[in-house]
């Protein structure tokens, strides 16, 4: 059957059928059974994964105070629709600044709020899909378990991934409208990051709270009468009866889902494509100034590259925010370890390797951006000056932003405990110049934007980045306990290193990394 | 036709070359540059023309040092720019057809880092900066990041960034591509005023109206060698009709070449 051209239906189909391939290029030129079998099989160790949440589940439940299970499953619910939020949030954004794609359909003589349902129920279905995969194992492994009202999150996370894309198209739309489309599109992005990453550290932050507070709040959830959900006011005690398997509830939540869907898409339909059509206009109209001072111009080539690195770092918001997330990612593995302990003399032993992590892979992501992400690399390799000349600025730029970072938390340890800060400083400085050196000598090419993603191009410089900074750690670790086990992570790492060394080694006839690097350019240009 | 090698009075010019490239060769699989040998005078302006893929492009990427030759020599004003690719690059400026520029940095600040890395003393380069970003119409946006450029914005502040450390040899690659006809216009101003100050400049253009109205000397390419060279007289006279077009000439003398190939 084919669906009428222009009908709601059709677009749905043509937004369903963009969403499907940009998930299938994920996988690359893998072949569709190919990427069903890595799903199924993805899917199936999420399931044996899920087993321990479901009987942590379970136990909570049989409990005879159920003020923990409520909390678990209003804290799970939250975690679920922030995440979704996020994703709701980044596809928005994509959507209203996809330019190309969005104005031939809203040019063409179909009605706009069809092109945005459409649009928008892909967001919709993009954001559960996405969370879903990790999610529905969870509800699975208790349904098996014999819990069958755990049926109800089906609909739930529907209803759930409804309300946070209302939010998500809401929230772009206000950006976009307060602050201009480059702000909008750049507060998103990073308000996406941090809300999907948010979560891993609220756990770890909840852990973490005074055992007074965390009492605080079990009271708070703790039902006057046991039982008795209703008296936590409807919109806490709405998602717990749906929980529970109530159908009224679980129609409840559906019909809030989908009447805010619609509502809000139906509202902010014609809203919605202007901003859109209007994005594409003003994209490259705005015009940011530089702040700057009267100052005259300074001579040096050293200085040159240090300044010019420094100043595209700076003025770049996103990559700042890429690289401090790098920082909170790591930093719940100190949490979890300094929890674990809890005596002074474990400080070191949890921040130490944390720190070390930490400068391996900031490391790595500046040498990635001053050698890979260099816009001009043809420039610089036309200037006259040797290669050696351009990597050490390179190096001196990189170092500087580095040092700042890992200055605070050195000196913190230094003023408890000067000897462990030497040895932490030691495995910092080696691990950041293993890193860089790694990224020096073997370049990949890619946009300033993409530095989270670098590890796509090159998987290897990727798992051997991973694999150095894990071995320094380690060795960091076993240099505070005092033993010259040390050595040997130490010994692989520079055997590993010494396995990777750059191309100049390898032969007279090789080319410096920054000119085949604009070679490769250009041939992938052509 | 010998036109691959120089003649007697050009061998003579050789040695007071702003670029002399003798039997130059440069192979990806096939050969792009194929022992080319050119000759260009200070003072003067030499466009290289050819069909797409002929070898324009490698040949100024193997001068300015971006790509090593398999075999050949250059040499600028005297420098073995093979040997010495640093004292070659100090006197050498290329700019590419997709401007080399920063987005996140002003015009100001981009020639100031260009100055920095040929070594210019301080003032010198802000004096240059200034009366560069005036004569093309930039001074008013010299406090303005290169990302809300337009092209032809972007490709004057490449080109300010080409001329600032007043390079004796300038390679442009397709400069006019893109820009509109103010534009266009002052680069061809001021070009014309570096050769008149005694500089040398290769270019390469697809507009063959830009090779006649600016070129002393024009070059024809055509799969990795020279096939024709000469002034635009020359050149007519070789295609045998004094009123043809430089389309004609072109046209005339790079079809043998697709027949037989």
């Amino acid at each position: 059957m084919s669906l009428a051209p222009g009908s709601f239906a059709w677009l749905l189909a043509h937004d369903l059928r963009l969403s499907w391939r940009r998930f299938r290029a994920v996988f690359r030129k893998l072949s569709l059974l190919s990427t069903f079998c890595i799903i199924l099989t993805a899917e199936i160790v999420f399931h044996l994964m899920a087993i321990p949440a479901a009987s942590w589940f379970g136990e909570l439940e049989a409990a005879s105070d159920p003020s923990a299970y409520h909390a678990a499953l209003i804290g799970g619910l939250l975690i679920v629709l922030s995440w979704m939020t996020a994703q709701a949030l980044t596809g928005s954004t994509r959507a209203l600044h996809a330019r190309g794609e969005l104005d031939i359909v809203l040019a063409s003589p179909v009605s706009a709020r069809n092109v945005v349902t459409a649009r928008a129920v892909t967001i919709a279905s993009e954001a559960v899909s996405s969370v879903a995969i990790l999610v529905t194992p969870v509800i699975n492994m208790n349904i098996v378990a014999g819990r069958a009202h755990w049926l109800s999150a089906y609909p739930m996370l529907v209803a759930c991934g409804l309300i946070a894309t209302t939010i998500g198209l809401s929230g772009a739309i206000g950006l976009f409208a307060f602050m201009g489309p480059r702000r909008a599109r750049l507060v998103s992005q990073i308000a996406a990051a941090v809300i999907g990453g948010g979560f891993v550290l609220a756990v770890q932050i909840a852990n973490l709270l005074p055992q007074s507070v965390r009492d605080g709040v079990a009271a708070t959830l703790s039902p006057v009468e046991q039982g008795d959900v209703a008296e936590y006011g409807s919109l806490v005690s709405t998602p717990l009866q749906a929980a529970d398997g109530d159908i009224g509830a679980i129609l409840a939540l559906m019909a809030v889902g989908l009447g805010v869907f619609g509502l809000v898409s139906s509202l902010l339909g014609e809203r919605f494509a202007r901003t859109a059509v209007a994005s594409a206009g003003m994209s490259t109209a705005v015009v940011a100034r530089s702040s700057r001072s009267a100052r005259g111009f300074q001579a040096g080539a050293g200085r040159a590259l240090r300044r010019k690195e420094l100043l595209l770092v700076m003025r770049d918001p996103w990559l700042i925010s890429q690289i401090f997330l790098q920082i909170v990612y790591v930093l719940p593995i100190a949490v979890i370890l300094l929890h674990g302990r809890g005596t002074a003399g474990s400080l070191t032993l949890s921040v130490g390797p944390a720190i070390v992590v930490v400068a391996s892979q900031l490391s790595g992501a500046f040498a990635w951006l001053v050698v890979s992400g260099e816009d001009a690399p043809d420039l610089l390799a036309s200037a006259p000056l040797t290669r050696g000349r351009i990597e050490r600025g390179k190096i001196e730029a990189i170092a500087l932003p580095l040092g700042s970072v890992l200055a605070v938390p050195l000196i913190w340890i230094a003023t408890i405990a000067p000897r462990a800060a030497l040895v932490i400083f030691i495995f910092t400085l080696s691990a950041a110049t293993a890193s860089a050196c790694l990224n020096l000598w073997h370049p990949v090419p890619g946009k300033r934007g993409e530095m989270m993603r670098r590890h796509q191009q090159s998987k290897l410089v990727g798992m051997v980045e991973h694999l150095l900074s894990l071995l320094f750690a380690v060795a960091c670790v076993l240099a505070l306990l005092g033993t010259w086990l040390a050595a040997l992570p130490i010994g692989f790492a520079l055997t590993i290193l010494w396995l990777n060394r750059g191309p100049r080694h390898k032969g007279a006839s090789a080319l410096p990394p920054l000119v085949s690097l604009s070679a490769a350019r250009v041939a992938s240009r052509s | 036709m010998s036109m691959a090698r120089p003649s007697d009075a050009e061998a003579t010019r050789a040695s007071a070359a702003a670029l002399r490239i003798a039997g130059l060769r440069k192979s990806f699989g096939r050969a792009a540059v194929d022992d080319l040998d050119l000759v260009v005078d200070p003072g003067e302006l030499y466009a290289l023309l050819g069909p797409n893929g002929a070898g324009k492009t490698t040949t100024l990427r193997l001068v300015a040092g971006l790509l090593q030759a398999d075999a050949g020599t250059i040499e600028i004003f005297g420098i073995d720019a093979i040997r010495c690719p640093v004292e070659a690059k100090r006197i050498t400026a290329w700019l590419p057809d997709e401007p080399m520029l920063y987005d996140k940095l002003d015009p100001l600040e981009y020639l100031e880092f260009i100055a920095g890395l040929w070594g210019m003393p301080a003032a010198e380069a802000e004096r240059q900066a200034r009366e560069l970003l005036e004569v093309l119409d930039l001074w008013p946006h010299r406090h303005e990041r290169c990302e809300g450029f337009s092209r032809g914005m972007k490709q004057k502040v490449a080109l300010a960034g080409a001329l600032i450390h007043s390079p004796k040899l300038l390679m442009l690659d397709e400069p006019l591509t893109g820009l509109d006809a103010a534009i266009a216009r002052q680069v061809k101003d001021l070009l014309s005023e570096r050769v008149k100050a005694g500089a040398a400049i290769v270019l390469t253009t697809h507009i063959l109206e830009v090779a006649e109205r600016l070129a002393d000397r024009i070059g024809i390419i055509h799969q990795g060698k020279l096939i024709a060279e000469g002034t635009l007289g020359e050149l007519r006279r070789r295609a045998g009709s004094a009123s043809s077009t430089l389309e004609d000439v072109f046209l005339q003398l790079t079809r043998p070449f697709e027949v037989a190939a």
